[in-house]
């Protein structure tokens, strides 16, 4: 369809995208659990102290 | 649906095609490498048994793997798709076709012209190509002409949109073109961190004008280019994310203003961070490496907003179609059409892809996993799949656009993009796995004498993937063939070019204007890579020879 077309003159369509944020929400725990994990392998490797 | 929609010649639908069978003939050549090199680190090698004398090393395989997958299939096909979107989004013919002829075969030549030297194992340097590695002269200048010859079909986009521009002074940018004009200036913007290594350095040192080379140097232009090749990937695909995917799904774009404000962010964003990729290097200072984090970290923020854009568009189609609840929605959506499936588990595995890019963003955990297995397990996740799978998807309703005649199988097309995903996903979790524990990358594993007993497992669950891909991969080419030969269709194929909820044309005008987003491009590309540049060229040491390693 074009997008010089004039589909809708309000938001007709619209519902709030609830799935979406819940989907969003997901998303960022796994990220913080991924990332975490990954953090505490370097951790666990050992710190080298500088001075 | 629209009447008013521009019919594609015959003509220029050969020459969209002609970019998609070169682009899938590299794709159908460089993957039997991928799985055979999977294959290998789980102890089958097929190199030693079966392809000796003509592939002479398991890094002739690799390079081959990589600049056919990762360069030639990417871009041909990019560029085939991106002149479609801008003849059918501007509705209008190329406004100097025979331009955009020149750059197609300039890009063929290229191919051409690097190929050979990796056949004929004298370029086995990856498609990374870091000196002091030294290839045969022919391969860089060939990777150069498909570089040019990409820029050359860019510089007909701009002209046509110029053209396009002056016809329709008030009117939004039609979002695929727009899409498809912001993917290569991002790209042209982004090459010349290649170019300048292809030019001033690699050639005249593979041809003996130049007696050494500075590699810290030379990898600094690479990663100028590097990063955002990522972007030129991804961004045609998120452009069928966008602005195809929901209709196809049955629903309309979120919002086009968030798409476009996305668009602008990448193109902002995507080039100055090459030095997340150099985190070890000796000769680039802490400081500039954090800048050069921070800024990817910046590029978090137009990709969440892609992500909340592309599954409001879907859950809006999954409602549409009857679907209920917080995630009932997601099960009504067309998950039998192989362009939407495709689609939808490249999504799916692409969001795992995007937090392993988060980690090796970090300036930190980086050290976890640089050079490590997990690499490739994460861009196989990217490229190989967030991208790779989307285009395949693409194609699945483009040959039978371009061609008028059915797509032959589509049971087979089903069955091949589940392989994809469920081999894709031994596979990248396996290599992930396998480089948490330190497995390195680019090695071949199955000859190496120092695995340990706990990478076994792995190594054969990397190997078992990569099966699995290379059966869905030949799937694919046979249903791509296969659709050649099938009937003619009744109907033209449309384009499934979605509506958006609201107007486009009541996106902000400021969403419309190239020269603040472009400005802003230069001045952040000076900031972050002026002073460095500065100071690597001021201090270079031309005094590494070429060597040849394999």
């Amino acid at each position: 369809m074009s997008n010089e077309k004039l589909p809708d003159n309000g938001n007709e369509d619209f519902e709030h995208p609830k799935g979406t944020a819940v989907i969003m929400a997901i998303f960022m725990l796994l990220i913080i659990i991924l990332w975490g994990s990954v953090y505490l392998i370097m951790l666990s490797r050992g710190v080298t102290f500088y001075g | 649906m629209t009447t008013n929609v521009y019919q594609l010649t015959a003509k220029e639908k050969r020459f969209i095609g002609w970019h998609f069978i070169v682009a899938v003939s590299a794709l159908a050549l460089g993957s039997l490498f991928g799985p055979f090199q999977a294959m290998e680190h789980a102890g089958w090698d097929f190199y030693e048994k079966f392809l000796n004398p003509i592939f002479h090393s398991y890094y002739a395989g690799l390079t081959l793997h990589g600049v056919l997958n990762a360069l030639i299939w990417t871009t041909f096909f990019i560029t085939g798709f991106l002149t479609f979107t801008m003849i059918f989004g501007l509705k209008r013919p190329l406004r100097y076709p025979k331009l955009n002829q020149v750059g197609f075969w300039m890009m063929v030549v290229g191919l051409v012209t690097a190929s050979i030297p990796i056949l004929l194992n004298q370029a086995s340097v990856l498609y990374t190509f870091y000196p002091p590695m030294k290839a045969h002269p022919a391969f860089y200048i060939g990777v150069t002409l498909v570089v040019v010859g990409s820029w050359i079909e860019g510089w007909g986009f701009y002209l046509t949109y110029y053209q396009w521009r002056k016809e329709h002074p008030n009117t939004r940018t039609p979002l695929i073109a727009f899409m498809s004009l912001i993917t290569m200036v991002m790209w042209q913007f982004a090459t010349l961190g290649a170019a300048a290594e292809l030019l001033v350095d690699l050639i005249p040192w593979s041809l003996g004008l130049r007696a050494g080379l500075d590699p810290q140097l030379d990898r600094t232009y690479f990663w100028w280019t590097g990063h955002p090749l990522v972007y030129f990937w991804l961004l045609p695909a998120y452009m069928s994310w966008y602005a195809f995917l929901p209709r196809q799904a049955g629903g309309k774009l979120f919002s086009d203003s968030l798409a476009r404000f996305s668009f602008w962010l990448f193109l902002l964003l995507s080039v100055p961070v090459g030095f997340h990729h150099q985190y070890v290097d000796p000769g680039v200072p802490s400081g500039w490496k954090t800048v050069h984090s921070l800024l990817t970290y910046s590029v978090f923020f137009p990709s969440m907003i892609t992500a909340f854009t592309v599954v409001s568009s879907l859950e809006n189609a999954g409602r549409k179609r009857g679907g209920k609840g917080l995630l009932g929605w997601i099960a009504k959506l067309p998950w039998n059409d192989p362009s939407v499936l495709a689609q939808l588990l490249a999504g799916i595995l692409f969001f795992f892809g995007g937090i392993g890019g988060l980690i090796n963003a970090s300036y930190n955990i980086n050290l976890v996993t640089h050079n490590t297995a997990w690499v490739p397990g994460h861009f196989h996740l990217t490229v190989a799949t967030g991208v790779t799978l989307t285009f395949m998807g693409i194609l699945y309703w483009m040959v039978p656009y371009l061609t008028g005649k059915e797509l032959w199988c589509k049971k087979c097309a089903v069955i091949q993009v589940w392989l994809w995903f469920i081999g894709m996903t031994i596979f990248s979790n396996a290599m992930h796995v396998v480089g948490l524990l330190g497995a390195p990358r680019r090695t071949p594993l199955g000859q190496a004498p120092y695995i340990p007993e706990e990478w076994a497992g792995h190594l054969l669950r990397v190997g078992i993937g990569g099966f699995i891909l290379l059966i869905s991969v030949y799937l694919f080419v046979a249903v791509v063939i296969g659709s050649l030969f099938t009937k003619k269709l009744e109907k033209e194929v449309e384009p499934p070019v979605a509506d958006s909820l609201l107007d486009p044309q009541t996106t902000p005008r400021w969403l419309d204007r190239w020269v603040p987003w472009l400005v802003g491009v230069v001045i952040l590309l000076i900031i972050a890579y002026g002073p460095q540049l500065v100071y690597q060229i001021s201090t270079a040491q031309f005094t590494s020879p070429g060597f040849r390693v394999w």
